[in-house]
């Protein structure tokens, strides 16, 4: 019984996955082709990426100057409310969460949102939708491939300035790994709300609005500027819930202190939001892709 | 008995475009109240192409061939009336249908701007899920065809436009489609470079048994390669036959341009009506029924000091008007 359970599951994944020529393959061939496509997706995206290093190195480098501010910024503010820790954190580890986050956000740059509309504005579209595989994969995978050399001189930048400006602080190990964790599911949280904004522009001329209305709400709710543990404390719960604080902060927040209980909060807020995000894009897609009309014949 | 790959009934897409009013008031009033006005790209078109079939789909500029390759290829969404490709339907099961066909836009980029041609290849060769020492033999295979050898490692943004298309034409048929969709091939190449794609899109139909649907405003792509021509205007089929026969029915005629050394006084030539004249420039209607271009070429030449000649098909707007001329007599 359980063994001709297993065998039509996995006749029906296979028929679910392969698309026609491949049926014959199997299921470990098969799951190896799919995923092996978005993986080549995304390593010749970040191959892309590294064509021009020094334009990169260039970005990366302006977060000297923003970790300088904020040192000076939150020194002066703690200084003249005379303490030494503000729920718990002291200046260093400010400047070290502020400069993981500034760093994981400035990674996303360009960011989904931009590429798709920029696809949907110049009729791109046409050759990215004839293709086998998911649109979103596809976009997700390319934003991976771009994330990951963006975020790598970044945080080589960022973490030479910052001990320059404020010295070391101590981390552990959990912190990193879990942290990490957070980190994957942060970044597809704002893949998938740039996804959807991107999308817009089937139905809209123009969907950047919607992403300068997502930048400043990353700058008030995403812990970009202002870390969400300052805040009030009911002020803090409500940030903590919205996905923005999810995308970078809460990455950073426990990879320089971790915390289990706030681990285990953060990854249950990310989760819920992927999840909603997810169905989100996947519907605006299926519903925009009957909305096509590609600019330019 | 030949077998249908693509069969078309009674397509139709419309579009809505949004009306703007010029000036600023006339964009705010477009915010407070827009107008939508319906486009009609295709109207109503049936068609039947069988395997191995090259089909030219020509038409005048926003006649309706780019949105019926796009509703051919899964891309956009008919507004009614029944698509199938190779048994499927594009619109969906356009994933699936992606494995068998392939697909050139001329006037967009499939490769990596950055890259060498080569990424990209290697790319679509996990995309399309091909096996590694098959993908291997059609490269080498398609490299041989398209002269690419010395290109596949240079960035795209280094390449000539012919380079690039060579290239692009390379990367649509790496998975050995069945059907390859060619929208514009050849648009902005020089004389060589159109032979060279045209001679090779050729073998790959022979050999291949590949069908070809083919769009071009170029008279001589389709002269070059299609047995058959669909003329489209305004959404719907005006002519559905055989090339030679809308060769012989209809272009009844070529425009021969001439650019002299010495100053052109008077052309006179038997069944040639002289269009336009300038002192060194002389552009002639020839009805080749009455007389052909190798004497024409001949007298030029007998006649004064030929810098440079063009020889062109009357556009397009003309074998439509043509076609239309007939049917109402």
């Amino acid at each position: 019984m359980i063994r001709r359970w297993r065998k039509s599951l996995r006749l029906f994944i296979v028929k679910k996955m392969s698309s026609l020529a491949t049926t014959n393959d199997s299921l470990g061939n098969v799951l190896a082709k799919k995923t092996g496509k978005y993986l080549a997706m995304a390593k010749v995206a970040a191959a892309d990426r590294i064509t021009y290093f020094l334009n990169i190195f260039a970005r990366s480098a302006t977060i000297i100057v923003r970790i300088w501010i904020f040192t000076q910024l939150y020194e002066v503010t703690y200084q003249a409310a005379g303490v030494e820790q503000v729920n718990g954190l002291a200046v260093p580890v400010i400047i070290w969460i502020l400069m993981l986050t500034q760093s994981f956000g400035a990674a996303s740059r360009p960011t989904a949102a931009f590429v798709i509309s920029e696809e949907v504005k110049s009729g791109a579209l046409t050759y990215q939708l004839g293709r086998p595989y998911s649109y979103l994969l596809f976009q997700y995978a390319s934003h991976l491939g771009r994330y990951v050399p963006n975020t790598l001189s970044s945080i080589a930048i960022g973490i030479v300035a910052t001990l320059l400006l404020v010295g070391t602080v101590s981390v552990s190990w959990q912190g990193l790994v879990l942290g990490l964790i957070l980190l994957v599911f942060g970044i597809t949280l704002d893949f998938l709300m740039n996804a959807c904004m991107g999308l817009a522009a089937l139905w809209v001329e123009d969907a950047t609005p919607f992403q300068w209305i997502y930048q400043k709400a990353q700058m008030a709710f995403g812990g970009m500027v202002f870390p969400i543990a300052l805040f009030p404390e009911k002020f803090r719960a409500v940030a903590e819930l919205l996905p923005f604080s999810q995308c970078f902060y809460s990455a950073a927040r426990i990879m320089v202190k971790f915390d289990a209980a706030l681990f285990g909060r953060f990854i249950l807020i990310q989760m819920v939001w992927v999840l909603v995000l997810g169905l989100m894009a996947v519907l605006i897609f299926k519903r925009g892709t009957r909305n096509v009309s590609i600019n330019g014949g | 008995m030949s077998e249908p790959i693509i069969t078309v009934k009674n397509l139709r897409k419309t579009f809505k475009l949004k009306q703007k009013q010029p000036g600023f008031w006339g964009g705010f009033k477009s915010l407070l109240k827009p107008e939508y006005k319906e486009v009609q790209a295709v109207d109503n078109i049936s068609l039947q192409v069988n395997k191995g079939e090259v089909l030219a789909f020509i038409g005048p500029n926003g006649a309706g061939k780019s949105t019926t390759i796009k509703m051919l290829t899964g891309i956009l969404f008919p507004s009614s009336g029944e698509v199938n490709v190779l048994g499927f339907d594009p619109a969906t099961e356009r994933q699936k249908l992606a494995y068998h066909i392939g697909s050139v836009f001329g006037q967009r980029s499939q490769l990596w701007y950055h890259l060498p041609p080569q990424d990209t290849f290697d790319l679509f060769s996990k995309i399309y899920e091909l096996d590694e020492v098959a993908y291997r033999e059609r490269l080498k295979f398609l490299v041989d065809k398209f002269e690419i050898g010395e290109l596949l490692k240079t960035p795209v943004r280094k390449l000539s436009l012919g380079q690039r298309m060579r290239c692009e034409i390379v990367a649509s048929l790496i998975h050995s489609p069945k059907v390859i969709f060619l929208d514009e091939p050849t648009i902005g190449l020089d004389v060589i470079a159109k032979q060279t794609i045209r001679d090779v899109i050729r073998e790959i139909n022979e050999k291949e048994k590949v069908t070809i649907f083919l769009t071009s405003h170029d008279a001589g792509d389709v002269e070059a390669l299609a047995d058959r021509t669909i003329v489209i205007n305004h959404g719907s089929i005006v002519f559905d036959g055989a090339t030679i026969e809308l060769k012989q029915k209809y272009i009844k005629t070529k425009i021969v341009e001439l650019i002299t050394e010495d100053p052109i006084d008077k052309f006179y030539f038997e069944g040639g009506k002289v269009v336009e004249q300038e002192k060194h420039r002389v552009q002639v209607e020839l009805d080749i029924a009455r007389n052909s271009i190798d004497k024409l070429l001949t007298y030029a030449t007998e006649t004064f000091n030929i810098k440079d000649i063009n020889i062109y098909d009357p556009p397009m707007e003309e074998i439509i008007a043509a076609i239309y001329r007939e049917k109402n007599e």
